[in-house]
């Protein structure tokens, strides 16, 4: 375990490592080198700015003892216990023989009245933009970027029901006999005919349903609220807490709708909705710039449209490159 | 046997459980492949020499295995791109937020243009160093020497805000 006095430790190294490059004994001289809790300080401050950046997960050191007792659980027994081990295992495998008829017969007698059998799943979704889509009932659903909706191929027959992973905008076609249901965990959202938008999110893990208009009802197993126009229903997945509020945040729809409606805002600000909208990234030249404020409404208008008003109205110059927005300029007071 | 075991286990869990990170940027994977390497470490625990070479056998071990799930990652990523691995989980970018981030985006652009090449895709598309060396028709040790330029000037640059990010990142953990 000694430091191979010929191996400096670099940040070229430290970049392998963090990309995840390094080969086995890089790293190893790496962690003795972070030994040393100088190093480990110039390391955490690398490591902060690799951090900092969008997109990826960030490093959480695993609890030592959780580990500790998974592990024991996994490793082989010892000797005198696979006696008692196989013993068991004998038993345990009488049982699931016996659920394993019990199904089969279950299943046998089913077959007589033609039941649901393996259904096929029709998944819709892109990581790269917002998706357009009708549903087979004619419903209008709109995909926001890195979300997901899935459903059978039964879908409209007899009620109508998917499930959804990240946020979506629904419109939704009314029918009082067919419901319908969307299933985001453990949560549901039962619908008749409205237009809301539903978006989970993680750490904090919420899902939130906004309603434009109509009526939504927001339910689990144990409660369930009512979500009317212009209201604005979460629940809390840890807790299962339900909230309502009055509002509807207009400009997190955008990418749905294409309405902004900035009251006095930021340009920060401003900025996190229309890169949400667009699917842009906004890069101001200064931090003075990003405080400018903006009262302005949009009614379906292009990024250049919008970016050539508040360029007028801030006095500032825009450039758009590929999917990356610089602003310059000299900012407000 | 078994207190020397646990004793390995103890030094080098939460390093290989970060080296495994480093390859795979999913903490819930690497903890499954520390584990796997260490139980592998068990069952040969009769052949090998846990004190002198264990520590080796688990960094080789992890390197493997990662590899390995890298390419079966890779098989299903091509067959179903968005419902494999969660990518970045969608975080809001709160508009305080805003600012620390733009002051890297800054930083970044000031790097010269093969070395802000190289660190965009290899920190921000995730590209393996093998791939941005053929992309770019350049060698693996030009990829690697311009990934260190870039940390290091980017360390130089951003001195005086790294306090406020480890502030920050503390905060929306």
């Amino acid at each position: 375990m000694s430091i191979d006095p010929n191996r400096t430790i670099d940040t070229l190294l430290l970049g392998k490592y963090l990309a995840g490059e390094a080969e086995p004994e890089e790293a190893m001289d790496i962690d003795d080198w972070l030994t040393d809790p100088r190093n480990l300080k110039e390391f955490n401050e690398i490591e902060k700015i690799w951090n900092s950046l969008p997109s990826g997960s960030i490093h959480e050191q695993p609890d030592l003892t959780d580990g500790w007792s998974q592990l024991k659980n996994t490793l082989p027994v010892k000797k005198q216990a696979k006696l008692f081990r196989l013993l068991f295992n004998r038993y345990a495998a009488a049982s699931l023989l016996a659920i394993f008829i019990y199904t089969a017969i279950t299943r046998l007698t089913h077959y007589n009245n033609p039941g649901p059998t393996e259904l096929k799943y029709i998944t819709k979704g892109s990581f790269e933009k917002t998706l357009k889509d009708r549903l087979p009932d004619g419903s209008e659903v709109i995909i926001s970027r890195n979300s997901t909706i899935q459903y059978t191929e039964n879908f409209n027959k007899p009620d109508r029901k998917l499930s959804l992973n990240g946020e979506s905008y629904f419109n939704v076609v009314p029918s009082r006999e067919r419901p319908f249901i969307i299933s985001v965990d453990k949560l549901k959202i039962k619908v008749v005919g409205t237009s809301f938008n539903v978006k989970k999110t993680t750490s904090p893990e919420i899902i939130e349903v906004q309603v434009q208009s109509g009526l939504v009802k927001m339910y689990t197993d144990a409660k369930e609220i009512t979500v009317k126009k212009g209201q604005t229903g979460t629940y809390t997945i840890e807790s299962g807490e339900f909230n309502l509020k009055d509002t509807v945040d207009i400009n997190s729809l955008s990418y749905a709708t294409s309405n902004f409606s900035f009251n006095d805002m930021s340009l920060a600000r401003i900025s996190v909705y229309l890169e949400k909208a667009f699917g842009v990234t906004i890069l101001a030249a200064n931090n003075k710039l990003l405080q400018c404020r903006l009262t302005a409404q949009f009614e379906n208008k292009s990024l250049t449209y919008i970016l050539d008003v508040i360029a007028a109205t801030l006095n500032i110059e825009y450039s758009i490159q590929e999917n990356t927005v610089s602003i310059k300029g000299k900012g407000c007071n | 046997m078994e207190g020397l075991f646990k004793q390995c286990f103890h030094d080098h869990y939460e390093r290989l459980h970060r080296y495994a990170f480093a390859m795979l940027k999913d903490n819930q994977q690497a903890k499954d492949i520390v584990q796997s390497a260490f139980v592998k470490l068990w069952e040969k625990r009769k052949d090998i020499n846990i004190v002198s070479v264990g520590r080796s056998y688990l960094y080789t071990s992890v390197y493997r295995l990662c590899l390995n799930s890298f390419r079966d990652r890779k098989i299903k990523d091509s067959s179903n791109k968005y419902l494999a691995t969660p990518m970045a989980a969608n975080k809001y970018d709160p508009a305080e937020e805003r600012e620390i981030r733009n002051r890297i985006y800054q930083a970044i652009e000031t790097l010269p243009p093969r070395c802000k090449e190289v660190f965009c895709k290899s920190r921000l598309e995730g590209k393996k160093y093998s791939e941005i060396a053929s992309e770019l028709s350049i060698s693996v040790k030009t990829v690697e020497v311009q990934m260190g330029k870039a940390l290091k000037i980017l360390r130089e640059i951003l001195a005086d805000i790294i306090t406020t990010l480890i502030f920050s990142i503390i905060y929306f953990l």
